[in-house]
């Protein structure tokens, strides 16, 4: 499998204090779909906003679909093969749910007004509210605004897709909806890297998990492999406290 | 729309207190109206000339013609009065016993519209009137002064002042009221409800209106000699303020920058505006900036800038532009920092660059954030405007002054100035509320 992502010992630090990334190496392939997992303040969410550079990583080397980051002036491409979905959903406010998928089609895609209209329609329907179009963000619920997020991703027409935590901000009952639309997603052979504590979405969806701590990846395997027979000690402590089967 | 807070007025629909205050404004304009006809009129020029001629032309005394009663009146201002009440008294009775209101309040209307006529064409005629005596007096002039045309002339501004005013104050409240009545798009809100001060708006309007119509000597002269002067008030309000709007727009995104040279720069330039009164800052780019421009010149051997005078109305406009961006700015920055951070990392990584997001995405919020206050920002430029008169601006504030020091009348002169921004500010103020609540929507 050729990778689509590259990641070669990445550092982060915030603020010169934070280390939050500590020499992150990983590739990851085509059609691949990578869950990462790893306790709170671990270097998931920095790991993952790195690949679209909403932060820049300070050395190493991070390559999207051949282009390397570290130039400026095509970080813009790069985004535009990058839907990233959000724990806080990030709608929109002041757009209806069809405006927020129409707006980045026209204005970074070029498309005509129409085309991105009815690509977003047709998206909606894909997630299940096609009802909702011209609904707000805030007239609608956790579940619903975050499917309007994956289409307003996907309407970008993305090679990858960046999942930080999508259902946590979610009630139970909301959290299936999402998973399912993500699924759907996963068999389509779209290339994804989620960062999620969901053990069943992981075991149906994953080629690949991640356990990440303290800015390093301690230990990666099929998600059978990681989440029943861990070889690392960090690893058991984390997924005894955290993950209930 | 709800049943018991709207009525229907013929084929409109209207909000009850919007019936109300055109209510208010139209029967100051019909009281006015009356005042006019019954006390003034045999004093007027126009009535006046027009039965002259009649009586000349149409020779009642004469056995075998037409009796006085039906002889067609001689002045064209009467015949178009009557022509146009002709057409309008049918579609005020129309308006009035279509809505299905009281009969009291049919009356009203059907009155009310008749007189809305009667104050356009009267002012129309006045208008045209003082044009023709301004012919005469110039020809007269030559000849020598006279008083009684300069009298005819004096009263015939001063109506036709008012008249002007009240007809298009009437439409534009009219417009508003529509507008006001029209429900927002974005929200599920009921539609905006005119508010007490709309009661207060309509009672200076009511009394500024009496006052002129009764007495047109001096109020009317007043209202007349400053007119020019409100006109360059509102410019200059304008101009500055929409100045003020784009550069305290690049003034906040400065301070946002990551960049520290633009970000200090920006906060450098709000830090020392705030600290310096305006009217210094007003004095300084009329007397000083020319001076300093002539030196410069003179140091340089230019000509041309040797030569530099200052335009009083640019510099006017460049030291509030300045001095008001720089609350602007600040006002900006809050308002952007206001939208959470996540609204630009999901712009950005549609792959929006900084400008669209801010264009598209965080701008269009913030707008609504600092509404409120740059609607503040605008009344309070209209009022600081006032202080551009002390540099050679001629502006309300200064055909004020200019009036009240060659007629001796302080107390009527300022009282309507003083009235004449107060209209202007509360009408600004029930638009800011109004576009407001327009742009409200649910986050
Ligand atoms: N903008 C920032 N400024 C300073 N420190 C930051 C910033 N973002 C993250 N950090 C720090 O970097 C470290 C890694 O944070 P990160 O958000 O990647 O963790 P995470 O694994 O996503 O945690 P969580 O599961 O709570 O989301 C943390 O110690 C955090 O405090
Ligand atoms: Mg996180």
């Amino acid at each position: 499998m050729e990778p689509i992502i590259q990641i070669e010992n990445v550092h982060k630090h915030f603020k010169g204090e934070v280390h939050a990334l500590r020499g992150v190496s990983l590739a990851i392939g085509k059609g691949e779909v990578v869950v990462i997992v790893g306790p709170s303040g671990s270097g998931k969410s920095t790991l993952l906003r790195c690949i679209n550079r909403l932060e820049e990583c300070d050395s190493g080397r991070i390559v999207v679909d051949n282009i390397p980051l570290a130039g400026a002036e095509n970080i813009n491409a790069v985004r535009r093969e990058v839907g990233m979905v959000f724990q806080s959903f990030n709608l929109f406010a002041h757009l209806t749910a069809l405006e927020n998928l129409t707006l980045a089609q026209r204005v970074v895609r070029k498309r005509p007004p129409k085309d991105a209209e009815q690509i977003a329609i047709q998206l909606l329907e894909k997630v299940g509210i096609p009802d909702k179009a011209h609904s707000y963000p805030a007239q609608l619920s956790g579940g619903q605004q975050q499917r309007v997020a994956i289409a307003r991703a996907l309407a970008m027409n993305p090679k990858i897709m960046l999942f930080d935590e999508p259902t946590s901000a979610l009630d139970p009952e909301m959290i299936k909806e999402v998973l399912d639309v993500m699924l759907a997603l996963a068999k389509e052979g779209m290339t994804m890297v989620v960062v999620s504590h969901e053990m069943g979405f992981s075991r149906a969806a994953a080629n690949r998990v991640i356990f990440m701590d303290e800015g390093v990846i301690v230990e990666e395997g099929k998600p059978d492999q990681i989440f029943n027979r861990p070889t690392q000690e960090r690893t058991r402590l984390f997924l005894s406290k955290v993950l209930h089967h | 729309m709800n049943e018991q807070t709207s009525m229907t007025l013929g084929p409109f629909t209207i909000k009850r207190e919007a019936f109300v205050v055109v209510l208010v404004i139209l029967f100051s304009l019909a009281v006015a109206a009356i005042l006019f006809t019954a006390g003034l009129d045999a004093s007027n020029p126009i009535i006046q000339r027009s039965t002259t001629v009649e009586s000349t032309h149409a020779s009642c005394d004469q056995p075998g013609e037409m009796p006085c009663w039906i002889t067609v009146p001689a002045s064209p201002y009467a015949s178009v009065q009557i022509v146009s009440a002709l057409l309008l008294i049918p579609l005020g009775l129309w308006l009035g016993w279509a809505s299905r209101e009281g009969t009291g309040v049919r009356v009203f209307l059907s009155l009310f519209v008749v007189s809305l006529q009667f104050c356009i064409t009267r002012a129309v005629f006045e208008l045209l009137e003082e044009r023709r005596l301004d012919h005469i007096y110039h020809d007269v002039t030559i000849v020598g002064p006279d008083n009684v045309l300069e009298a005819e002339k004096v009263f015939t501004s001063a109506s036709a002042m008012a008249f002007v005013m009240l007809s298009i104050l009437a439409l534009i409240i009219l417009v508003l009221v529509h507008l006001t009545n029209r429900p927002s798009r974005t929200s599920s809100a009921p539609a905006a409800r005119l508010d007490v001060w709309w009661w207060l708006l309509a009672a200076i309007f009511w009394g500024v209106t009496l006052t002129i119509s009764i007495q047109p000597d001096p109020y009317g002269r007043i209202m007349r000699f400053v007119a020019d002067g409100i006109i360059v008030t509102i410019i200059v309000t304008f101009v500055s303020f929409v100045l003020t709007l784009m550069v305290g727009m690049f003034g906040g995104l400065g301070r946002l920058s990551h960049n520290r040279l633009i970000a200090g720069l920006t906060s450098l330039y709000v830090e020392v505006i705030r600290g310096i009164p305006l009217l210094v800052q007003l004095m300084w780019w009329y007397f000083a900036f020319p001076a300093a421009v002539q030196n410069l010149g003179r140091a340089l051997q230019i000509e041309a800038l040797m030569r530099y005078q200052a335009n009083p109305v640019a510099m006017a406009i460049i030291g509030l532009v300045i001095c008001y961006a720089a609350y602007m700015t600040e006002i900006y920055r809050a308002g952007i920092q206001s939208i959470p951070t996540g609204q630009m990392e999901a712009a950005r990584s549609l792959g929006m660059n900084y400008f669209q997001s801010m264009r598209y995405i965080i701008l269009p919020q913030a707008i609504r954030v600092i509404l409120p206050p740059v609607g503040n920002e605008f009344i309070a430029l209209l009022k600081d405007s006032s202080l551009v008169s002390v540099v050679a601006v001629i502006d309300l504030s200064r055909r004020g002054r200019e009036f009240a020091s060659s007629q001796f009348i302080p107390i009527e002169t300022w009282m309507m100035v003083a009235v004449l921004y107060l209209i202007m500010t509360l009408l600004s103020a029930r638009v800011v509320s109004w576009i407001e609540h327009q742009t409200k929507f649910e986050r």
